[in-house]
């Protein structure tokens, strides 16, 4: 396939996972905090900016994580990259040029989906209609995900959005797992169990993947469980482990991805070299850990461009 | 059909309406604007009642169209070989040798079954008289064809019923046709095929996009190619590979920077070296658009005598050549009835529609004809045959409660050369959606209706329901047992 094109459907495929991801970690994290009345809206809030990594971002435009500050830079915020909204622009662009990849149904799909979150945007999101709202999002990406495998034929075009959505996935869970230590240490006095229990929860939840942790782990939620489990887990489609394998798998489908191997390799090698206890105790250990694997899958992605995708300094 | 279409009250018609722009957003119908800014994609503007062709008609028109593109490539095929039209007097060579669209860069070359304009889109109006007028020749990059296609299936979902009580012959064929034609300009057994567009801001990208969808081609920009050793490879994900057939949608002047214009970066340096060589297939062939002329149009019912001895199936609207002086005195005299267009404009963008405009504007016609009369054409004002048309009265409050009006329209069928002749059934109908308009292009207002080739001689149809029961395997055997 077309060097232009694979960039394309990678990207969008990135987007596509992380418009379901943060339509999601609103959505748990939202009704989490109605069960926390003693938090403050703060402190409540600006875990999700931070699972973002737009800390410094957010606090250029705000001083205060409000609720409905918060979920506006995540919906709406144009000046936010990450935004639903600039997700969806995004989106658009990729699919306007690699619309003659995708069959006609998949394509009204997606176009659907991106129509969908401007209009939400521009009619304004209300609390009262925001859960409803970020679902059908949700339900939106599935739906697409579905059609991509159910309808796309396993070939390169297919490929790209895999690996594109494991690189995206497993980042976003390296981050969500980076979180309840940052709240954890924003409130050293109070009673830290009741919300290490809370945030380990809603970090699986905003993966999707509690039902699966009392399923498989069989024990209470808590940090050493959960990084396991998030970490390491070869079948659980969140796991990082599991994002690996299949993008690696990916790489079958490829001519001369060597050095792509390489770099996930490393990522494989700091997986097994991980002290699971250990990282569940200390908070900076986990920070560190989770900031190199970051890094790795950063060196990853370049090493896909670098190799498929059509030279930056092109003339346009 | 108008029988139905008076059982639907006004609030059910704009239901219907409402499930075409519906269907239209779904779809992703859309054309670029060039000046909007931000928002670059508008929804094709559609009307839902169709514009119907009897069948017999359209077979005489079919012939006509026929004829012309024959002729046309003939023409073109001479005018860059043997020259023999000039020789013999019957097109004036100074007219060709000062055509922009004339490339001397293509003389001496043969393109495979000696066709140059592999799709051309010929605008057909009805004057007064009720007779079929052909208005122009778009042998360059005409485009329009998908719209033609997606008309279709935007009428299929919003006003199903209809086609059970008419006879309408389908469209859905010119996709496999092209790329049939296509396939024919290449030696290679099983040729890649490209569809080369200037890129997502060309207005009509969304085509490019569904042409190269629906014939499983590359969809390409110019950065995407590259030329070695006189062959064209696109850059692709496994390395370089061998195109062999471009069609495409980017002006002569911008393919190749190398040959044409210095600063384009939408084509691909070499491309005219590959061609020359024959390891690529160009359609249309650059230097086509020689004949696309609006000064060369009005020699076609000649070329057509010249080259197939035969009288022309089709008419042309009469034309004054402003480059000859008693047609230009004739044309300045009488500017508020005539229809005054650039040579080798289009999209609708040069003219001066004289009943519909100023002194002003008159006046500065008449200046821009006297300064370079050989670029200008004037043909009298048709009575432009209309259509019934929901009207689109934008007053807001009477937005729920369309109307029946009348609007001017015409007809772009499309022809296809290569080894073989095809036409499209009927073509795309573009419709002057403001009053009294005559200016149909859908970068200034216009839109566009499905055109029914309606057979009406055959026997209508009884709900031929096939019985559907009989099938063998039954579904229900291989689902999971009930308790």
């Amino acid at each position: 396939m077309l060097s232009r094109t694979a960039e394309n459907v990678y990207w969008l495929s990135r987007y596509l996972e992380r418009i379901e991801f943060t339509a999601r970690l609103i959505r748990v994290y939202g009704r989490s905090l109605m069960d926390m009345p003693d938090v403050q809206e703060h402190e409540g809030w600006m875990p999700l900016i931070a699972i973002s990594g737009l800390d410094a971002l957010y606090l250029k435009h705000f001083d205060q994580a409000s609720e409905s500050d918060v979920t506006f830079f995540l919906i709406s915020d144009e000046r936010n990259p990450g935004s639903l909204l600039n997700a969806a622009y995004a989106i658009k662009n990729n699919l306007r040029s690699s619309r003659d990849v995708f069959p006609k149904s998949m394509y009204e799909k997606i176009s659907m989906l991106t129509r969908y979150i401007r209009s939400a945007v521009e009619r304004g999101i209300k609390i009262s209609s925001r859960d409803a709202t970020l679902d059908s999002i949700e339900r939106q990406v599935l739906e697409i995900s579905g059609a991509v495998h159910g309808s796309l034929r396993h070939d390169q075009a297919y490929n790209f959005m895999r690996m594109a959505c494991y690189i995206e996935r497993c980042d976003m869970t390296s981050r969500v797992l980076d979180v309840p230590t940052s709240v954890a240490i924003s409130n050293p006095s109070s009673d830290i169990t009741p919300f290490e229990f809370r945030h380990w929860a809603d970090a699986l939840r905003s993966l999707s993947a509690m039902q699966m942790y009392r399923r498989h782990v069989r024990q209470p939620v808590n940090a050493e469980g959960c990084l396991n489990f998030l970490l390491n887990d070869d079948q659980l489609p969140s796991a990082c482990r599991f994002c690996l394998l299949r993008l690696r798998r990916c790489l079958e489908h490829f001519k001369g991805s060597e050095n792509i191997e390489i770099e996930i390799d490393k990522l494989f090698a700091q997986l097994d070299a991980a002290d699971i206890p250990m990282l569940a105790l200390d908070a900076n250990a986990r920070h560190d850990f989770l900031d190199q694997l970051q890094l790795g899958l950063l060196a990853t992605g370049n090493a896909i461009s670098k190799n498929y995708f059509p030279p930056a300094l092109e003339p346009a | 059909m108008v029988a139905w279409l008076d059982t639907l009250d006004d609030d059910a018609l704009a239901k219907r309406r409402q499930a075409a722009e519906l269907a239209i957003q779904q779809m992703g119908i859309t054309f670029a604007v060039y000046s909007e800014q931000g928002n670059i994609d508008r929804e094709w503007p559609f009307d839902i009642i169709p514009r119907v062709i009897d069948a017999n008609e359209w077979q005489d028109i079919e012939k006509g169209l026929k004829q012309r593109v024959r002729a046309l490539n003939y023409f073109i095929d001479d005018l860059y070989n043997d020259q023999s039209i000039l020789k013999d007097g019957v097109v004036p060579d100074d007219l060709i040798k000062s055509s922009v669209n004339f490339r001397p860069e293509c003389i001496g070359m043969s393109p495979p079954h000696n066709v140059w304009a592999h799709i051309c889109g010929s605008d057909l109006v009805r004057d007064s008289d009720g007779k079929m007028y052909v208005l122009e020749d778009n042998l360059r990059v005409p485009s329009g064809v998908s719209y033609m296609i997606e008309n279709r299936e935007i009428m299929k979902r919003a006003l199903p019923e209809l086609f059970n009580r008419c006879r309408v012959l389908p469209v859905d064929n010119y996709t496999s046709n092209l790329r049939r034609m296509l396939a024919s300009l290449s030696p290679v057994k099983n040729p890649l095929i490209g569809v080369l567009t200037p890129g997502v801001y060309n207005s009509a990208y969304f085509e490019h996009a569904y042409l190269a969808q629906e014939m499983g081609a590359e969809l390409l920009e110019g950065r995407d190619l590259v030329v070695e050793n006189d062959h064209v490879y696109m850059r692709d994900v496994d390395g370089l590979i061998k195109v062999d057939v471009l069609y495409r949608r980017v002006d002569d002047d911008f393919i190749d920077p190398e040959c044409f214009n210095k600063d384009s970066a939408l084509g691909v340096s070499g491309l005219m070296r590959a061609w020359h060589a024959g390891n690529v297939a160009i359609a249309n062939a650059p230097g086509a658009g020689v004949a696309d002329d609006k000064v060369v149009y009005s020699y076609v019912p000649d070329i057509i005598k010249y080259y197939m001895n035969e009288e022309p199936r089709l008419a042309n609207v009469p034309t004054y050549r402003c480059g000859d002086i008693d047609s230009q005195e004739y044309v300045l005299n009488n500017l508020e009835k005539l229809v005054v267009k650039p040579a080798n404009e289009s999209g609708g963008y040069g003219m001066l529609i004289g009943p519909h405009s100023t002194p002003e504007q008159q006046a500065d016609m008449a200046k821009q004809i006297k300064a370079d009369p050989r670029n200008y054409i004037a043909q009298p004002t048709l009575a432009i045959s209309t259509s019934p048309t929901l009207s689109n009265d934008t007053e807001k409050a009477s937005m729920t409660q369309p109307e029946m009006a009348a609007r001017h329209v015409d007809l772009r069928p499309f022809v296809l050369q290569g080894d073989q002749l095809s036409v499209t059934t009927g073509g795309l109908t573009r419709v002057a959606l403001v009053p009294g308009s005559l200016v149909v292009n859908s970068s200034q207002g216009g839109g566009s209706k499905d055109t029914w080739v309606v057979d009406s001689l055959s026997i209508p149809v009884d709900q031929v329901d096939g019985s559907k029961n009989q099938s063998s395997a039954n579904s229900a055997e291989q689902s999971q047992a009930q308790d």
